[in-house]
């Protein structure tokens, strides 16, 4: 650490030599010119514009008065230019006379180029873009609360090129995945740094748990609580040598976000804000409303053919089976599981009818304000969210501050402080029934009989009738979501205070700090579910989890006009960042004693404890060069060298660089009228970064066995010997044009990065004594195009209409593993279907244990009649796709506009495990084929032996008087032909009938014979994601109102697919932000997701 | 103007002290004390470790192994309980039993071998009396690894368990033969009950972190003998000699290998209430059964035995089916006649198997025992009467039966077969002892049964006994699977080591003590 000490020490000697005049000597001075430059918008003066004798390379820069003086030019007729950002060229001709002054005065036109923006780049510094070495996508603040969305990663959609976002089936206050430029580290993170106000805050990756059939809550993540309408911008720094200031954290890319500040003249504007929202569920399963409850196999009792029979009463009776292969539902009366006679009729909504219309509404408020030296804005919103599953409903208080005051001339503080306020009830939880339940399930009789008369939960032991199935969706949807309390409280305090102290003309220094603190408590109350009779039930958890990241930088800046033409920027800084986050929990075993009264106090068994924590740190230097040369080339520098805690000492120091330039070609050389302005870019960065917290430790776990004996145990993941730190290298080479006075341009993209020396959990043999040797290994490669066009064709007084589209394709090729390894499993489905990380191949690839196929491709049936299951893995599809694409367009005219957004993706596929179990169980329409003679199904009988044989009419007789079966199909393949040694011969025709149900419980089972990759669709999608309707109204309307521009907008989200190839659900759906967990759904942990319409009003005082 | 000035640089330097502060503050806290996790502990102790091993020793299967491994497959393999079965009955539970591999090579054998570490690192004046754990140690390997072999034959063992080594650390370890890791464990088995016998102090701690058996030293000679003596005869047929050799020195010393003699000297896993964690987290082998009702038949070819010998256990270990007949359930899917429930087929008594909390998780049973040696008298290899021991194993066994029967709190107890009763069936004709292998042979495996399923597969395997009527489906002839195949992390990451053992890689290739 010693050098780490150091080297802030040498940031000001730097500087020094930056600063110090270069040349003061100037020629024999014959004549002199001299002048003021003004704007001819407001007649201000310009500062720092450049001035220039043509042909002399005499020149000089304006000061703050606007003025300048250009000393020792020959006598002579000269022409004389003025150039300024922002503004168009200046030029005039004037005679110089030695010995005397000559005056040349300019008036500058504004000329608002995009690429004179001035943008937020990494560490806060403001750059104009037309300097930036690589792409910049900017999101403002009228996009982002158009539509009004819960957070504001949702208004992100189709907006960057390059910034993959999808949505957890948990919802909208659940995690989002959210991947720039394609996966880079196989099993590690992929989460672009989150930087608030320049405090990098918290935010990770969530989800349900991988772990099958575990009921869990997704509770989301930190950039969930940031409140859009706060925000000012959004930018998201993509490559690494944008990034590259960041240092390690920012690996994956950065999303910059900048929350309003205060007005900047005119006292004190209020402006609100008001919506609500409703959401329905949308994009459902297309469900088969023919067959209820029940299976053939079922019938061995009494029975009548349809149903069993109660002998005592004669009364039928529902079956007990959670699957849809039973009798036709005719309005047959049937006794219910409650005893009560229903008639046995379609629910074709019973699915929907479990969830509830979802509301949000949301009222927010802003005062800002400017006196000579401080403007401030102060805002509040009210955030209510009411989720479609039964009982989740989220509270939400946002308050912001943010202040900038001018302490002196030279000194300025600037603070924000975002204050979040937020309580989350009952998050819709892993569920893995809302497939499995018959067509004949009546959503209100569950919904009036999840509940015993003595408030208990029902069960099969109150009704021995009731299916496991229904019991299951009482319990984990009804009980759960209606009579369990589980709530997330959390206060959180983002704040950074921000110091600005100009020491010398060009020169300034600038520290900030902050904190993002968290306090979340989670409450646990689960309600007594038996009489104390049963046994105590019920239970109380209490969970408490602080998280704190604090941060602090300093950073020295120069920038110096070393001669007109030839100008640097420096910065020097350091930067440090310590994480930590502490989690106690304490909970009740073996139920309550005393039905619910929720307290720990009150366990039935010695109640369970955790705790645990983990810190870390990074610090660094870093420094940044750019030479700008007449203002349209510029070449930037940076290097950053790291120390962390992650890493072993003695191996946790690294440096990386960067080096880019951007040329304005469209300013160096005269182009064609119709090109407005003309920009290319190259860079290449590095960015290298530690591991977990804790990863490289070699450590012992300490436990204790039930009665007091102590037991040790350490990892099965060996850590590693030395490790390294991961690098990330990446070029980047761009064009960006305008045209017709930018009302056409694009802006292009093209990249290449590779990831080396990844730091993994490498899976080795287990016989080596381990599972996995956490290693530096592999090499993976993303190559990529990013484009986004953007025109407003038509542009009058009373129409326009504007247009952007954007473009982004990635390819990944994993180009090594460690040495002798051939796969990384990234994911397993029921070990049937994997998601894997080849060499040679590209991130996501799913393989399965596809048909197994005669050599001309037919499906191979086996000698029972079903499919034949391969024993070798296939390659069936990959969860990532090939293109993303957007297009958002707005047209208005006068105060009415309209703007929609679309999405597109194309290629790779997805794996949808809620339709494997939805084929088993006789759900899907798809599956009516073959269940009787109506629906195709083929004649036969059950012989003596059980084979099925088929008979050639539904009519035929049987010879033993076996009865007929209607509901036999074969399935279209070929079967093996043998010799006597079983070797195959040759392959005929199948003829072999098998029961429909049969066949879909077979090769759609768990495990053995199901085969699964039938559920691996190719995955291409056109969406119509939003869609507003907006009228300004006219003040003229509003004059007796207190209030003025309002504006009120009718909005859509999520509203229809146009094209959509995965059938029976929402393909934009993942079950954890996990990146090996996107293209797919788990059994069941999948929830519809929601169409939203609704109406916004905005307007100010 | 100048004293603003100078406001302005003392503010100036102030600003730039504290940045300088602020970075220079990062040497305060050591990077070295954040790199080190505070919930874990950079030291251990022998016998916190021991405690660890004996759990993921996993004596009594917990749950998933019974929901998959047994009830999926070894229980239909060797009969002991039967299953609706399909052409997939052969099929092994491959990622099921990949859990064992890796919980066997990364967990009780590693931390069996870090004990060794840790015990090379004291100072000498402990390791006299932690020199306990270093026996007990070899016997809990032994235990684990003959497991490992015998479900599939050659297996990485030499160079195996080196992951954690910083110095000759081989991360692709070669499969060793059987033989030489049969040598290699009945050798351990013999040097720890010498050891043990001749060991002067015990670790105080024992008696609490043992959990198996409480430190009795005397208890763990015996199962270090018994589990010797099961395993020397499971290379009756491949390597008599050696066999010979083993079973003699142990049975012509007895004074110094005692070897299990009674039920109250059975080493068994307790099933205590009070360890929520083994009842919670883990599981037992009650939710493992009670959970698979298609899988829990009564085994046809077992149940026939046992009526045919009117076998005083019949209604403990099975319940009848509707018609109150002991009707077991064929293992060829041809013979299993529909429909298959349980109105129409017998299954494993609940309250024996699915609904008894209690049942003891057994490792070593004195009527094993009484089996092992009456081999030896029937090979000419002991100095006892077959009969006998054999008529000893089968009274053990029994009273073995019942009071597990008995230890669940749900049911009232029944009442032991009288004595003559027992007598009598001992002495019927289909059990008595005729001096054949195959009354012992069946008999021991009618004893393991579903308690000791491994075990019934094994031996089953090495003596043939009881025959098994073949399976077919549609006539079609369906292989026997008489070992596992390698697990597929095995393969994909061993890939080199693997080629020399892939020819033998199939489900039906026997492993090497199976000659017979």
């Amino acid at each position: 650490m010693g050098s780490a000490r150091h080297l802030p020490v040498l940031a000001p000697l730097v500087l020094l030599a930056v600063a110090s005049p270069l040349s003061a000597a100037l020629g024999q001075a014959d004549g002199s010119v001299r002048g003021t430059v003004r704007s001819t918008a407001d007649t201000g003066v310009i500062a720092s514009a450049r001035v220039a004798v043509a042909g002399t390379g005499l020149g000089a820069v304006t000061d703050q008065a606007g003025a300048y003086v250009i000393t020792g030019v020959p006598a002579g007729t000269y022409q004389i230019r003025v150039r300024m950002i922002g503004f168009a060229e200046g030029a005039q001709e004037v005679t110089v006379t030695a010995g005397e002054v000559a005056t040349a005065d300019f008036s500058l036109e504004r000329k608002v180029l995009a690429l004179d923006a001035v943008t937020v780049t990494a560490m806060g510094i403001e750059r104009t873009r037309r300097e930036t070495p690589y792409t910049m996508s900017e999101v403002k603040s009228a996009e982002i609360t158009a539509t009004s969305p819960l957070t504001v990663q949702s208004a992100l959609y189709g907006e960057v090129p390059g910034l993959k976002i999808q949505q957890n089936t948990s919802g909208p206050t659940g995690g989002t995945n959210l991947t720039i430029r394609g996966v880079k580290s196989i099993n590690g993170n992929n989460r672009p740094l989150i930087v608030v106000d320049g405090i990098p805050i918290r935010d990770e990756n969530s989800g349900y748990s991988a772990v099958g059939w575990e009921y869990n809550r997704d509770l989301g993540t930190g950039i969930n609580d940031l409140n859009p309408n706060d925000v000012e911008s959004v930018n998201v720094l993509k490559g690494a040598s944008a990034a590259a200031l960041y240092g390690a954290v920012a690996a994956n890319g950065v999303i910059l976000i900048t929350t309003k500040r205060g007005l900047t003249r005119g006292g004190v504007g209020t402006e609100f804000s008001s919506s609500f929202m409703t959401d329905q569920v949308a994009f459902l399963p297309e469900f088969q409303n023919e067959f209820g409850a029940g299976r053939p196999d079922l019938l061995n009792g009494p029975n009548d053919g349809q149903f069993l029979i109660d002998t005592t009463t004669g009364a039928r009776l529902l079956a007990i089976s959670s699957q849809s292969w039973g009798p036709p539902m005719q309005g047959q009366m049937v006794r219910w599981w409650d005893n009560q006679m229903r008639p046995f009729t379609p629910q074709p909504d019973n699915y929907r009818d479990l969830y509830r219309a979802g509301e949000t509404a949301e009222q927010s408020i802003a005062f800002s304000g400017v006196t000579d030296r401080t403007r401030y804005r102060l805002g509040y919103t009210k955030n209510d969210w009411t989720g479609t599953f039964p009982g989740s409903a989220q509270r939400r208080n946002t308050l912001t501050f943010t202040g900038d005051l001018g302490l002196s001339n030279r000194l300025k503080a600037s603070l924000a402080l975002n204050y979040y306020d937020r309580a989350l009830t009952n998050p819709p939880p892993k569920v893995y029934i809302a497939y499995a339940f018959p067509r004949s399930v009546k959503t209100d009789v569950l919904e009036s009989g999840f509940r015993t008369t003595a408030g208990y939960m029902t069960t099969n032991r109150d009704f021995p009738r009731l299916t496991g199935s229904e019991e299951r969706l009482m319990r984990e949807i009804l009980w759960e979501g209606m009579e369990n309390r589980y709530t997330s409280g959390q206060d959180r305090l983002v704040g950074s205070l921000r110091l600005n102290y100009a020491l010398a003309e060009g020169l300034s220094l600038r520290l900030q700090g902050g904190t993002d603190y968290a306090d979340n408590t989670i409450e646990n109350r689960v309600r007594t579910s038996q009489p104390a009779s049963a046994g105590p039930s019920g239970g109380y958890e209490v969970r408490r989890r602080q998280d704190r990241v604090q941060y602090a930088d300093v950073l020295l800046s120069a920038q110096r006009q070393v001669t007109p033409a030839v100008g640097l920027n420096v910065q020097v800084g350091a930067a440090t960042t310590r994480n930590y986050s502490g989690e106690t929990a304490v909970w009740t075993n073996g139920g309550l004693v005393a039905e619910n009264w929720f307290s720990i106090n009150n366990s039935a068994d010695v109640p369970g404890r955790y705790a645990g924590r983990s810190r870390d740190r990074t610090d660094g230097v870093f420094g940044s060069a750019t030479v700008s040369y007449r203002d349209f080339l510029y070449v930037t520098a940076t290097g950053r060298n790291d120390w962390t805690s992650t890493l072993p000492p003695g191996n946790n120091s690294y440096f990386y660089p960067s080096i880019g330039a951007s040329f304005v070609f469209s300013d160096a050389v005269r182009l064609p009228r119709q090109v407005s302005s003309g920009r290319f870019r190259l860079n290449y960065g590095q960015v290298g970064r530690g591991a977990r917290p804790y990863q490289a430790n070699n450590v012992y776990s300490y436990d204790t066995w039930d009665d007091g004996i102590t037991r040790i145990g350490f990892s099965t993941v060996v850590p590693p010997l030395a490790l390294k730190p991961e690098r990330k290298e990446e070029a980047e080479v761009g064009l960006e044009m305008g045209f017709f006075d930018e009302r056409l341009g694009f802006d292009a993209t093209f990249y290449r990065q590779r990831n080396v020396d990844q730091i993994m959990d490498l899976e080795v043999p287990y016989s080596s004594g381990a599972t996995n040797i956490t290693v530096n290994a592999g090499v993976m490669a993303n190559t990529g195009q990013e484009v986004r066009l953007f025109g407003l064709p038509v542009r009058t007084r009373d129409f326009e209409w504007s247009a952007n589209v954007t473009f982004a394709r990635n390819r990944n090729r994993i180009e090594s593993l460690a040495a002798g390894v051939q796969a990384i499993v990234l994911n397993n489905f029921e070990d049937n279907l994997y998601v894997e990380a080849r060499p040679g191949r590209s991130y996501g690839e799913i393989y399965g244990y596809d048909f197994r196929r005669a050599p001309d491709g037919r499906k191979i049936v086996d000698q029972a009649g079903f499919y034949a299951k391969s024993d070798t893995l296939s390659l069936v599809g990959n969860i990532t796709p090939t293109w993303l694409g957007g297009v958002g367009s707005g047209l208005r005219y006068r105060a009415l506009s309209l703007s929609f957004q679309l999405d597109v993706r194309v290629g790779g596929q997805y794996a949808a495990m809620s339709n494997y179990y939805a084929f088993a169980t006789g759900r899907l329409k798809a599956t009516l084929f073959g269940r009787d003679e109506a629906h195709g199904g083929l004649p036969y009988y059950v012989d003596a032996s059980g084979n099925y044989v088929r008979l050639p009419s539904h009519t035929s007789a049987t010879p033993n008087g076996e009865s007929v079966h209607h509901d036999g199909i074969v399935l279209p393949g070929v079967q093996e032909t043998f010799d006597t040694t079983g070797s195959v011969t040759g392959y005929v025709p199948n003829d072999r009938v098998v029961p429909t149900w049969l066949y879909y419980n077979t090769n759609f089972n768990w495990k053995t014979q199901g085969i699964y990759p039938q559920i691996v669709y190719d995955n291409n999608y056109i969406k119509l994601r939003e869609l507003t309707l907006t009228f300004d109204l006219p003040n003229a309307w509003t004059n007796r109102l207190p209030a003025k521009n309002i504006r009120v907008s009718l909005i859509g989200r999520n509203l229809l697919y146009l094209l959509k190839t995965v059938p029976d659900v929402d393909p934009e759906s993942a079950t954890s932000t996990d990146d090996s967990r996107q293209g797919l759904n788990d059994y069941g942990a999948y929830h519809p997701t929601t169409r939203s319409l609704g109406i916004k009003i905005t307007g100010s005082f | 103007m100048h004293s603003t000035n100078k406001t302005r640089r003392r503010l100036a330097i102030l600003l730039i002290l504290t940045a300088l502060a602020g970075a220079g503050g990062a040497c305060r806290d050591d990077y070295q004390d954040l790199f080190l996790d505070p919930e874990r502990s950079t030291t251990a102790r022998i016998e916190y470790l021991f405690t660890q091993a004996q759990i993921d020793a996993d004596f009594p299967i917990h749950y998933g192994e019974w929901y998959w491994q047994v009830y999926e497959n070894v229980g239909r393999w060797a009969q002991v309980s039967g299953a609706v079965n399909d052409e997939n009955m052969m099929r092994s539970v491959s990622d099921q039993w990949q859990n064992n591999w890796r919980d066997y090579y990364t967990r009780a054998a590693m931390e069996l071998k870090e004990i060794r570490v840790l015990y090379d690192a004291l100072p000498s004046d402990q390791q006299a009396s932690y020199a306990v754990y270093l026996h007990l140690g070899k016997i809990v390997n032994a235990f684990v690894t003959a497991r490992t072999t015998d479900m599939w034959g050659d297996i990485p063992y030499s160079e195996a368990f080196t992951a954690r080594q910083t110095v000759d650390r081989n991360l692709f370890p070669k499969f060793d033969t059987q033989q030489s890791v049969y040598d290699a464990i009945l050798q351990d088995l013999k040097d720890a009950a010498d050891g043990l016998r001749g060991l002067g102090t015990v670790h105080s701690a024992l008696a609490k972190q043992d959990l198996l058996l409480q430190g009795d030293v005397v208890a763990w000679q015996r199962f270090a003998n018994s589990l010797r003596l099961r395993l020397a005869m499971r290379l009756s047929e491949v390597a008599p000699a050696e066999a010979q050799a083993i079973v003699q020195e142990i049975l012509n010393a007895p004074g110094n290998y005692p070897l299990v003699e009674t039920n109250a000297q059975n080493v068994a896993w307790s099933m205590n209430p009070a360890w929520t964690y083994d009842h919670n987290s883990l599981g037992n082998r009650s939710r493992g059964t009670f959970e698979r009702p298609d899988r829990t038949y009564a085994p046809k070819v077992m149940v026939d035995i046992m009526r045919a010998g009117n076998d005083p256990r019949v209604p403990i270990v099975f319940d009848p089916d509707s018609a109150g007949v002991y009707r077991g359930l064929p293992s060829s899917p041809d013979s299993q006649l529909p429909p298959v429930n349980r109105q129409t087929y017998a299954y494993l008594d609940s309250l024996m198997f699915s609904r008894n909390d209690n049942f003891p998780g057994y490792v070593m049973t004195a009527a094993e025992v009484k089996f092992l040696k009456a081999e030896a008298d029937q090979r000419g290899w002991g100095s006892g009467v077959a009969k006998g021991e054999y008529d000893a194993g089968i009274r053990l066994s029994i009273e073995m039966y019942y009071d597990a029967y008995n230890g669940n709190t749900l049911a009232p107890d029944v009442a032991l077969p009288s004595p003559a009763a027992v007598d009598s069936f001992i002495n019927g004709p289909t059990v008595a002892y005729d001096g054949t292998l195959e009354r012992i042979a069946i008999q021991k495996w009618i004893h393991f049964g579903i308690v000791q399923p491994y075990e019934a597969w094994a031996e089953q395997r090495r003596t043939d006994y009881p025959a098994f009527p073949p399976d077919r489906i549609g006539g079609r002839l369906l292989d026997r699977t008489v070992r596992l195949t390698y697990p597929s992390t095995e393969v994909t990451n061993n890939r080199q080591n693997y080629e020399a053992v892939r020819a033998q890689d199939t489900p039906t290739t026997r492993v090497w003590w199976d000659v017979r």
